[in-house]
């Protein structure tokens, strides 16, 4: 068992004017996480430190919280890892809702603006409609994203422009412009193609250095752009 | 689209552009750089060729890369149209400039 | 709002930085160019490049071009499909090469 200090960014709209830092000692085993540190202060010493948790196996993407001035999943960052102090903080560029929950409706948004959804028009099969494995090959990092919302959040231009679509919008739109199975792909580059789109990527990796599944998210936009380039130039 | 692909043509272009532009500058020796021997090597039209591409992909290049960072962080629409103009206007009116400078 | 940088936001931020820069650049260039009219005037801007003080200027210029130069074919690259986990060598490349450069060039200037 070691001693941390978790330094948490707490934040209550009915009751605080701003936000503030407060301090909390907590006891955790090297293989525990970060996660369950938070839950043992909501447990033993202040029942109203609020934030999301659901798995808490690094699948449903709710825990993204800043963690030392980094997005990660507290479910996935383990106590050995972790300095004696460690600075937690809501997901940044997105509205707190109270103390590390944020309101991910901007985020859910950029996503819908995409159709992050199969769109064919051909009257389905009686069975799947089938990919070859190629085909798949080029889906399968792309579909791994749990849509946590570390990437857009991480990312310095959606700081200074909340219109652009951001990374994990543009990595869907890749899903399903490359999907051999969708039939809406000048649609959906319409979608990603203007000024708060695509060319906004300036290749920071940002994104990359902390999605928690990591996926490559900047190389697939940088296939998106020579993707989009090549239609373009070809009409 | 072709803003992205441009820039980074017109970047290519600058980056070799600048390599030959030293090289003269600094590195052919002094009698290269004599009056008389930069107004003979400037009225030749392979250099006003040179220099035009060089002056449009420069103007190109910068201008553009400040719309770019105008339309990230500028959110009024009312003040990005304003500076769009004014980046326009500022970027032709240092073309002609250029040109004339050229010929 | 603190976050944590690294070499790809750090090359970003440099990028932004010196675009800027370079590009009030042409007004000066374009500026000076525009008074070389005759023998006069172009001696006289040789006795200018002559001053320390311009001539660090110019050294500075350099290391602008250098780093946003650099960093541009960095990032270039990158788009064509150099996968990301080579960004940061990409980016020690870039600076090694600017180095090398900045050496090979800053030399005649002084």
């Amino acid at each position: 068992m070691k001693r941390y200090i978790f330094r948490i960014k707490r934040f209550n709209p009915e009751t605080d004017q701003a936000p503030y830092w407060q301090d909390f000692e907590v006891k955790l085993e090297p293989m525990e996480r970060l996660l369950d540190g938070l839950l043992r202060i909501k447990e033993e010493q202040d029942g109203s430190l609020t934030f999301r948790r659901s798995c808490a196996h690094g699948i449903c993407g709710s825990c993204a919280m800043k963690i030392n001035g980094r997005n990660r999943l507290a479910c996935q960052t383990l106590a050995k890892d972790l300095p004696d102090r460690v600075e937690i903080e809501p997901l940044q560029a997105y509205p707190v809702i109270k103390d590390l929950v944020v309101d991910m409706e901007p985020f859910f948004s950029k996503n819908e603006e995409v159709m992050p959804y199969l769109i064919n028009n051909n009257p389905p099969p009686e069975r799947e409609r089938l990919q070859s494995p190629d085909e798949q090959k080029r889906l399968v990092e792309s579909i791994t994203c749990i849509m946590c919302g570390s990437c857009t959040s991480a990312c310095p231009v959606y700081w200074a422009d909340r219109q652009y679509l951001g990374p994990s919008a543009l990595l869907k739109a890749y899903r399903f412009i490359f999907d051999s199975r969708d039939q809406a792909t000048q649609e959906r580059l319409k979608r990603i193609i203007h000024s708060h789109g695509l060319w906004r990527c300036h290749s920071i990796f940002n994104c990359v250095e902390v999605c928690p599944k990591e996926i490559d998210i900047t190389s697939h936009i940088a296939a998106l752009k020579r993707f989009a380039l090549r239609k373009g130039l070809k009409g | 689209m072709f803003k992205w692909f441009l820039q980074r043509i017109t970047g290519l272009i600058l980056f070799a552009g600048l390599l030959v532009h030293f090289y003269i500058m600094h590195y052919s020796g002094a009698d290269k750089i004599t009056y008389e021997a930069v107004m003979t090597r400037l009225s030749s039209p392979w250099w006003k060729g040179f220099d035009i591409v060089f002056l449009a992909s420069v103007i190109y290049h910068g201008f553009n890369g400040l719309w770019g960072i105008s339309t990230e962080y500028i959110e009024k629409e009312g003040y990005l149209k304003t500076v769009e103009t004014l980046l326009l206007v500022l970027s032709v009116v240092l073309f002609i400039k250029g040109v004339t400078i050229i010929l | 709002m603190r976050y944590r940088w690294h070499t790809g936001s750090i090359a970003w931020l440099i990028h932004r930085i010196t675009g800027v820069l370079l590009t009030l650049y042409i007004f000066l260039h374009l500026y000076v160019l525009s008074h070389l009219k005759d023998l006069d005037s172009y001696r006289k801007m040789l006795q200018l490049m002559e001053s320390p003080l311009v001539k660090l200027s110019e050294l500075g210029l350099l290391a602008l071009v250098l780093a946003h130069g650099l960093n541009g074919i960095r990032v270039t690259l990158l788009e064509l499909g150099i996968p990301s986990r080579k960004q940061k060598t990409l980016f020690w490349y870039a600076v090694a090469t600017g180095i090398l450069l900045f050496v090979i060039g800053g030399i005649p200037l002084i």
